[in-house]
């Protein structure tokens, strides 16, 4: 053991999560007059659906993930089902009843992997509900979500702010090898290699971190640096290079 | 605007408090006797989550009103409808925050792809309820024997095992939680939402 754990360990001092909970209350707190969607974006692996399950267990919110396969119908079944919601026969009554149970609960939804409903055209329905609702609605998607719901113009209107999620830093890496390298310390040094190996991908992070904590701990050392680790191959995601023999 | 109605999912098989919360939802002007009628439970428990309920401010006693059934049985109205699940209120009509971490494990299930126990319990600690490793590898232990879990990687070494939650399993909003009732009576884990019992299987 080398530090004393914190009092309560949680992600919320990762800037994404930061990022995503501050999103969500504002939409949550917002006057009346402000539109209430937010969307949340950026690439695969940065720690987007992490930090919407602190966000969403901070304020017991509603949450779907959109499949690339679902139909409108399909997204309101999945919406009544996380409610508890014996969902009515036609799309319209469904309609309103997640309206309903979110104007009711006062609970927020967060819709993860929007991107689908995006191309599968159902964005109107989510926009249905939250005009039945006026409900915080938290989006999470791609990097180009953005540009791909301005086809939706009155969508595109409603929403209260767009939220870039940003690459893990040093200060994110430093935060998580405190929550998962329990038993080694790894220096600064090695974590800069860490981020920058890891292109910002706080997934890449972990894994890496990982790598060298159980190395760490195989060679019983209770802190490792850049230079102890060396040359050794860290997890960058890529496929590896053609080797010709 | 046509009126939209809400029925739970469970309501083939409520819990007690989903029963009376449902009943009270449907009259929304009612008396004691009413609601035992229609749901069937006792009368102290009725009474009990009745009384609960006005102490934290959802219903309310109306004071000059004739009551219409019952002999002068009090009227009571729904004044702060909170939608499909029942209020999580103590009998003096506080917040219940008892069940707490298990929500939040629950919810950090249904939102993570995989996991194994120290991230389950990181995504599903807040400040405010925290979450203990062991909480969650208790959690994961008996859905897990319920047939809510599916183990993806066995542990390897100093890495433990990593699970996922069945897309079949994501059966709603209440926390499955494991109950122990009766003599002779082996524990089994029980889901609100549906209102099934499924018992443990093999080891954990």
């Amino acid at each position: 053991m080398t530090q004393m754990p914190p009092a309560v360990n949680t992600i919320a001092p990762l800037s994404n999560v930061t990022l995503c909970t501050s999103a969500l209350e504002r939409a949550m707190n917002r006057p009346g007059h402000l539109p209430g969607m937010i969307s949340f974006y950026g690439p695969s692996g940065w720690g987007k659906t992490s930090a919407a399950a602190y966000s969403a267990n901070m304020h017991q919110a509603y949450y779907v993930e959109c499949k690339s396969s679902w139909t409108k119908k399909a997204l309101l079944i999945a919406m009544l089902t996380e409610m508890g919601v014996m969902p009515a026969p036609t799309i319209y009554q469904m309609t309103d009843q997640v309206a309903e149970q979110l104007v009711l609960s006062g609970r927020p939804l967060i819709i993860d992997e929007f991107d689908h409903i995006v191309q599968k055209n159902a964005v109107e329905i989510v926009r249905d509900v939250y005009e039945g609702s006026n409900a915080p609605i938290l989006l999470i998607g791609e990097e180009r979500l953005e540009g791909n719901l301005r086809r939706w113009e009155r969508f595109h209107n409603r929403m209260l702010d767009w939220v870039p999620a940003q690459p893990a830093s040093l200060k994110d890496a430093r935060h998580l090898c405190q929550l998962y390298c329990t038993k080694s310390h790894i220096e600064d040094d090695l974590l800069e290699r860490i981020v920058e190996f890891s292109k910002g991908a706080a997934r890449r992070i972990c894994v890496n971190l990982n790598i060298v904590h159980d190395f760490a701990c195989r060679k019983h050392m209770e802190r490792i640096n850049a230079s102890e680790w060396g040359r050794k191959q860290l997890y960058t995601g890529e496929a590896p290079r053609r080797r010709v023999f | 605007m046509s009126r939209v109605t809400l029925k739970p999912r469970n309501a083939g098989r409520p819990a007690i408090r989903d029963a009376i919360w449902m009943a009270i939802r449907n009259r929304s002007l009612f008396t004691i006797p009413e609601l035992i009628a229609d749901t069937g439970q006792k009368s102290a428990t009725v009474r009990d989550y009745v009384h609960a309920l006005a102490a934290a401010g959802y219903i309310r006693h109306l004071k000059n009103a004739t009551p219409t059934s019952g002999r002068g049985a009090k009227i009571w109205r729904l004044d702060r409808d909170t939608g499909i699940e029942p209020p999580r209120i103590t009998l003096e009509g506080q917040e219940d925050t008892s069940g707490r971490c298990r929500d939040q494990l629950w919810r950090a299930m249904k939102m993570l792809n995989d996991f194994d126990k120290a991230d389950l319990a990181l995504h599903a600690s807040t400040e405010e309820h925290p979450v203990s490793v062991q909480s969650a590898a208790r959690y994961i232990s008996y859905l897990r024997r319920a047939g809510y879990l599916a183990r993806i990687q066995p542990p390897q070494g100093r890495r433990p095992a990593r699970y996922r939650l069945l897309n079949s399993k994501h059966t709603g909003p209440r926390a499955p939680r494991l109950v122990c009732a009766g003599d002779g009576v082996r524990p089994r884990v029980y889901d609100l939402n549906t209102g099934e019992y499924h018992p443990l299987g093999g080891a954990a």
